[in-house]
């Protein structure tokens, strides 16, 4: 039984197993007729994914959500896999970056795009996440930048998972909201983005990157607060890319 | 002179390393509560103090946006308190804390990743807005109602699986267990009270049957489920300048959990 992967195309969490595929010698077959917002509330995805995260990947034992994990199990598919690094703290530091890539980049752009696209219903409080959003996710980029001023890849000398998992959430910030002129205070972040995006199994996935060239305006609502609220399960940028 | 050497002792476990944190934070028992398990040491670094001790330059090279806790290994240094926990269960070899075969392995972490997503960011918003807040008292509460809405979503879905689940992954405790055990203790302890939890009565089950698991219960002693949820911060209608003042302190280390510096 082949492993199948529902997703909508075009997402960058999705990328992040089929590039590991690529990498680890992995065939991994695309769920047909995926439709996001429609596809992952039937009752039959819900079984496997609680809160209709996207992606999942269905194996012959059960089913998967999160788009990390997914990566992780399909790197371990092929034994002593190099995306894991070669020695137990090796591992540690992958996971560690795979961890910060999440709760600190992924988490740190939901913020900003889910207030650039759906706002909390005043401008003024629009204006105010933003720059929180901002704000905090610059100090995440600079460490993220400074760890990059004296390494080529996150961990070792070649890629891992965690270089994996980080371009693919850097790859969403870029084609979404973040400019040129906000990345380029990171210079060692971008040489390393447009490294990663151009190595033969990432290119192969995602194609070409075109960097977001306005920031979102921030949408002006003017509806009554908390009453006309995107459905709440928009709330999770996450994993609807 | 009689002999120097000493009478024999059972080795020790084997050592970790040295976890730096500060008391009471509820990140750090996740890698304590894995030691237990695994049948490792770990020593608790000294004199550590919150907000200090984690932003001198020599912490920053071991955790660059000054997360706590820290595992300092004979290796290397590790932040991240879920990544610090999969290294102790690590030291052990088939440790059972990560399953018997790749699909339980895969559900560990699939737990492990929802708890730190959704539940402790879920729990993170809503704590830093009750505790900090944004400047506003109007957008305070609006942020607690969205708050408050995604996470119970969360719940929910924890909640459904545990109908039918002793344990997340398989049918003994699991990394996914201590973890998620872990991230809830933050809620209870700080601003879910029993009105809340109790519209999701196998999460309540699930938690206090965890919390009395004599491994939990060593490092983490009892716990006290907040009585009365703290008010949202009254803040002024003008200026955001205040707010921008305050959350620079505050997210100095870009963390916006609260408490403790969460990791």
């Amino acid at each position: 039984m082949a492993l199948v992967l529902y997703t909508n195309v075009g997402n960058t969490n999705a990328s992040k197993a089929l590039i590991t595929a690529e990498y680890s010698g992995v065939k991994i077959e695309l769920a047909k007729d995926f439709q996001l917002e429609v596809s992952n509330y039937t009752p039959e995805f819900l079984k496997m994914s609680p809160i209709g995260m996207v992606p999942v990947l269905e194996t012959p034992d059960g089913a998967i959500f999160d788009s990390n994990t997914i990566a992780r199990y399909v790197a371990k598919l092929k034994a002593d896999n190099p995306l894991y690094g070669s020695s137990l703290i090796e591992y540690a530091h992958i996971e560690q970056w795979m961890d910060f890539s999440s709760t600190e980049i992924e988490a740190g752009l939901g913020r900003w795009i889910y207030t650039a696209r759906f706002g909390f219903g005043r401008t003024s409080f629009n204006a105010l996440m933003c720059e929180f959003a901002t704000k905090v996710l610059k100090i995440s980029l600079d460490a993220l930048n400074a760890h990059l001023a004296n390494n080529t890849y996150l961990v070792g000398r070649s890629v891992t998972l965690a270089d994996i998992v980080m371009t693919c959430d850097l790859c969403w910030g870029y084609s979404c909201i973040m400019t040129k002129a906000f990345t380029s205070e990171f210079p060692h972040v971008e040489r390393y983005f447009w490294t990663m995006v151009n190595l033969p199994n990432v290119k192969k996935v995602i194609g070409e990157v075109k960097q977001v060239e306005f920031a979102s305006a921030v949408q002006s609502q003017m509806k009554a607060p908390a009453k006309e609220q995107a459905n709440p399960k928009e709330m999770k940028p996450k994993e609807v890319k």
